[in-house]
């Protein structure tokens, strides 16, 4: 009782603004415990892990640079340059997944008006024209994310409209439409749970 | 009524819509300087109109008026032989009705948006919370029957077209001020507003944002659809409300009209009076028969964006459904009627600036074109293959790829008579005695802009290609080096090549040399980074971007004060030589140039005093006035004969 009386004050105590700049940025710290139960080896990363040359590998433990920035503009370490900031204006919360080498063709339509269905790093780009359905047949190589935009004037967001796509190898391909893309189709009860719980992210890497 | 009266206003009327399109552009580049928004706040449907209006007013208001108000009007009735225009009057009509036309550009500006409450977009489960119903009974109440004399405004805000009335405080009464941003009359608050007592309260607190987030999220008046009107935005109520899209197109019909009237005045047969001339281009300057060519075209073309036009209005108000594709029409039409209109047009834009260097290049290399028979061809061929390439504008909307192929095909062909005008410019160059003048200069500058801006057209042109870069900053920067480079080039190599003939006075040469290397260094440095923004796949008329592109759109915003430095130079220029009013007779009396400029500023001594004495030995006239009538009217006409004594 006692116990979940202090919790439950330091829910309700709010977040101050910092006001003294921090000296340094502490790293987070992650002990694991080997075979004979000790805390030896301690997994060190300060950011989140990012992909290079198609392995992940976890961020630089100390970088003088970044490290100066933080302090300097007293942020978190994933504050100071983070990929939602790089990523604005393209983040999408749903992803198309595709596979890679294979031909897809691309039919699109609009309810509304003229938009533009536009991916850069690949060379498509189709207009979405309402009454007609306009095609695209390509083939991609590369694995990986693309993002795009809506290219074709459409009012007020025009600006905000972005496009995820996620090619994936043909198999990986098959197993995420095993698992999510074939549900998604069939059990249209359970629409929400599986666009809420089951993302991209946890599974494509 | 004189044409080159008329074509001077033209001059004027330009320079200042140009400065107007230009602060619409100051806009922009400061908007895109930075990722963020930072000059429009969010508020993207008023960064559309801006880029639309900017759009309009530069090529209809701005590049037209140029060459086909001042240079034809100037130059054709000279050029043929003839004393005026045809129709001087209907001339002077067609100037007037083009500041219409730009008046309702700029109105669009200050559009109101229709006023409406929140009831009335929502619906109610409980009848009595749905205020619309009651809503003319309130107004009644509120209006008629208080003795509030600022309430009778609102009614008037119902008004779209109104002015914002500006409301004189009269009466300084305590009970007359509360109408201000913190809403604290509580009978208004709990008629219009309150759904409990609770929301009531907040009033208080949030009536001020309440206040902006309406005027920046309800703007149904804003045009959003650029200025190739596309179409669901043009044509469809639903999309953008009664306001500025109307006031757009009638603008659009105006400026049209205006066109109309000044070629019909121009190509009609009584202004081509000298007998010998008629159907020999050989014998006409090269910017006469660029010009009449253009005004051809133009005489084609204009009536079928006024029929575009008019049908997008019909969609609107007329219950017609031409764009509308849930009632049978297509939204594809509209883009094939408006690029049948605006392929040429573009051509038409650039095809007197042709014109213009092919005079200015023989002036200054003291030779002959190297071809004129090739040039005069290159130009009709050019001219001519405008019309049937709208479809390059249009290859992802679906078109069959046998049509795409098409299109494409008879665009890269072009390559060929523009190949032709630059050869026959190096040719006509090589080995020739090149006197470098400002003015040559001029041309030197036009030529790398129309070089690269067409090779860069050409790339376009081919599909596959196009498909990446359609719609992407890579075609506002081709289009930007065509007209901002390429054509005003052509245009002010034309103003200072005949600035003699226009203003009487000698061009200021320093700042016609600062207007130069501040013009083209800036549309250079403004413009290419967009290639590099167009091939990274930034699209067209977004106002906010990812950070990615910071880089060069930050470089891009830079060279814009670059092009507006030159542009005050240029003003400068107009302004220097209408003060030193220098004679456009070369006379210099052995005092060096800057020194006669620092004496004219700080001395108020002009040296041109002494050509004016020459100038007033000059045996006296008499003006004799008289009229000559023949078959088709009478004009009046003036000789001056010397007074003997």
């Amino acid at each position: 009782m006692e116990k979940k009386m202090n919790t439950d004050l330091f829910y309700l105590t709010l977040k101050q603004k910092r006001y003294k700049r921090k000296k340094n940025i502490p790293l987070r710290i992650r002990l694991d415990k080997n075979d004979l139960s000790a805390n030896t080896a301690s997994i060190k990363f300060t950011d989140k892990p990012y992909l290079v040359a198609n392995k992940i590998i976890k961020s630089l433990e100390f970088n003088a640079t970044s490290l100066y920035r933080c302090i300097k503009k007293n942020k978190l370490r994933s504050e100071n340059f983070s990929v939602q900031l790089s990523r604005r204006l393209l983040r999408t919360k749903k992803t198309l997944v595709l596979p890679s080498h294979v031909n897809i063709t691309l039919i699109s339509n609009s309810y509304d008006v003229i938009h533009s269905w536009f991916i850069p790093a690949l060379g498509i780009k189709i207009d979405c024209v309402p009454g007609r359905a306009t095609h695209h047949t390509f083939y991609c190589d590369s694995v990986g994310f693309y993002y795009g935009q809506c290219a074709e004037i459409c009012g007020r967001y025009h600006h905000h409209m972005p496009i995820k796509l996620c090619i994936l190898p043909f198999e990986h391909f098959l197993i995420w439409w095993q698992h999510f893309g074939l549900p998604k189709l069939l059990f249209t009860e359970s629409k929400n749970r599986f666009e809420t719980d089951y993302g991209l992210k946890k599974f494509c890497w | 009524m004189n044409h080159k009266r008329i074509a001077l206003n033209y001059f004027y009327f330009s320079m200042w819509t140009g400065l107007s399109g230009a602060a619409l552009a100051t806009m922009i580049r400061l908007e895109m300087a930075y990722p963020g928004s930072p000059f429009f706040k969010g508020d993207s449907i008023k960064y559309l109109q801006v880029a639309t209006a900017h759009g309009l007013i530069m090529v209809f208001f701005v590049v037209v008026p140029i060459f086909f108000g001042g240079f034809a009007n100037f130059l054709i009735p000279y050029h043929v032989g003839s004393k005026d225009v045809a129709f001087p009057r209907l001339n002077s009509i067609g100037f007037w009705i083009q500041p219409l036309g730009f008046l309702l550009v700029a109105k669009i500006a200050f559009l109101r948006t229709t006023s409406w409450k929140y009831y009335d977009k929502t619906s109610f489960f409980l009848q009595p919370y749905n205020k619309s119903l009651y809503r003319d009974f309130f107004n009644f109440l509120t209006g008629e029957l208080s003795f509030n004399p600022f309430k009778k405004s609102l009614d008037e805000s119902l008004f779209l077209f109104l002015w914002k009335p500006r409301k004189k405080i009269t009466n300084t009464e305590y009970t007359s001020f509360f109408f201000n941003p913190l809403n604290l009359s509580f009978l208004d608050s709990f008629f219009y507003y309150s759904d409990n007592l609770w929301s009531l309260a907040n009033k208080v607190v949030s009536s001020r944002r309440k206040k902006i987030y309406v005027t920046k999220c309800s703007n149904r008046a804003a045009v959003t659809a650029g200025w190739t009107f596309i179409t669901p935005f043009s044509s469809n109520m639903k999309y953008s409300g009664f306001g500025a899209q109307d006031v757009l197109s009638v603008a659009v019909v105006l400026a049209g009209i205006s066109t109309t009237i000044s070629l019909l005045t121009l190509i009609t047969r009584r202004t081509l009076v000298a007998p010998g001339l008629r159907n020999r281009r050989v014998l006409i300057p090269f910017i006469t028969i660029s010009l009449l060519l253009t005004l051809r075209l133009l005489a084609i073309v204009t009536p079928i964006l006024g029929a575009a036009v008019l049908m997008s209005l019909m969609d609107r108000h007329w219950q017609t459904s031409f764009f509308d594709f849930a009632y049978g029409g297509d939204p594809i039409l509209f883009q094939h009627l408006f690029w049948f209109f605006g392929h040429p047009e573009v051509y038409i834009l650039i095809i007197p600036s042709f014109g213009v260097a092919n005079i200015v290049l023989p002036f200054y290399t003291m030779r002959r074109m190297s071809s004129k028979h090739h040039m005069i061809w290159a130009v009709y061929v050019m001219a001519y293959m405008g019309f049937v390439v709208w479809g390059h504008h249009m290859y992802l909307v679906g078109l069959d790829h046998r049509s795409r192929n098409i299109y494409s095909t008879i665009t890269i062909m072009i390559c060929l008579p523009a190949t032709i005008k630059l050869v026959n410019w190096t040719l006509t160059l090589a080995n020739a005695a090149i006197h470098v003048d400002l003015v040559f200069l001029f041309f030197c500058s036009y030529v790398f802009f129309f070089l690269t801006g067409g090779f860069t057209g050409m790339w376009l042109s081919h599909v596959g290609l196009n498909i990446s870069v359609h719609d992407t900053f890579y075609v506002v920067a081709h289009f930007h080096l065509m007209l901002a480079g390429a054509a005003m080039m052509g245009a002010f190599t034309g103003l200072y090549y005949y600035y003699n003939t226009f203003f009487d006075v000698q061009y200021s040469k320093i700042f016609g040399f600062l207007h130069l290397v501040y013009y083209s260094a800036g549309i250079w440095t403004t413009f290419f980074p967009m290639f590099f923004l167009g091939f990274s796949g930034l699209p067209r008329r977004i106002h906010d971007f990812p950070a990615f592109f910071l880089g060069w759109h930050g470089l891009a915003s830079c060279g814009h004060f670059l092009t507006l430095a030159g542009v005050c130079f240029f003003f400068f220029g107009i302004f220097d030589s209408t003060s030193e009013n220098k004679s456009s007779i070369l006379a210099n009396f052995g005092i060096p140039k800057i020194a006669k400029r620092a004496h004219l500023y700080f001395f108020k001594i002009s040296y041109n005093n002494y050509t004016n004495e020459i100038a007033s030995e000059l045996p006296k006239v008499e003006v004799r006035k008289f009229i000559i009538e023949n078959t088709f009217g009478e004009y009046e006409c003036v000789k001056l004969v010397p007074v003997t004594k």
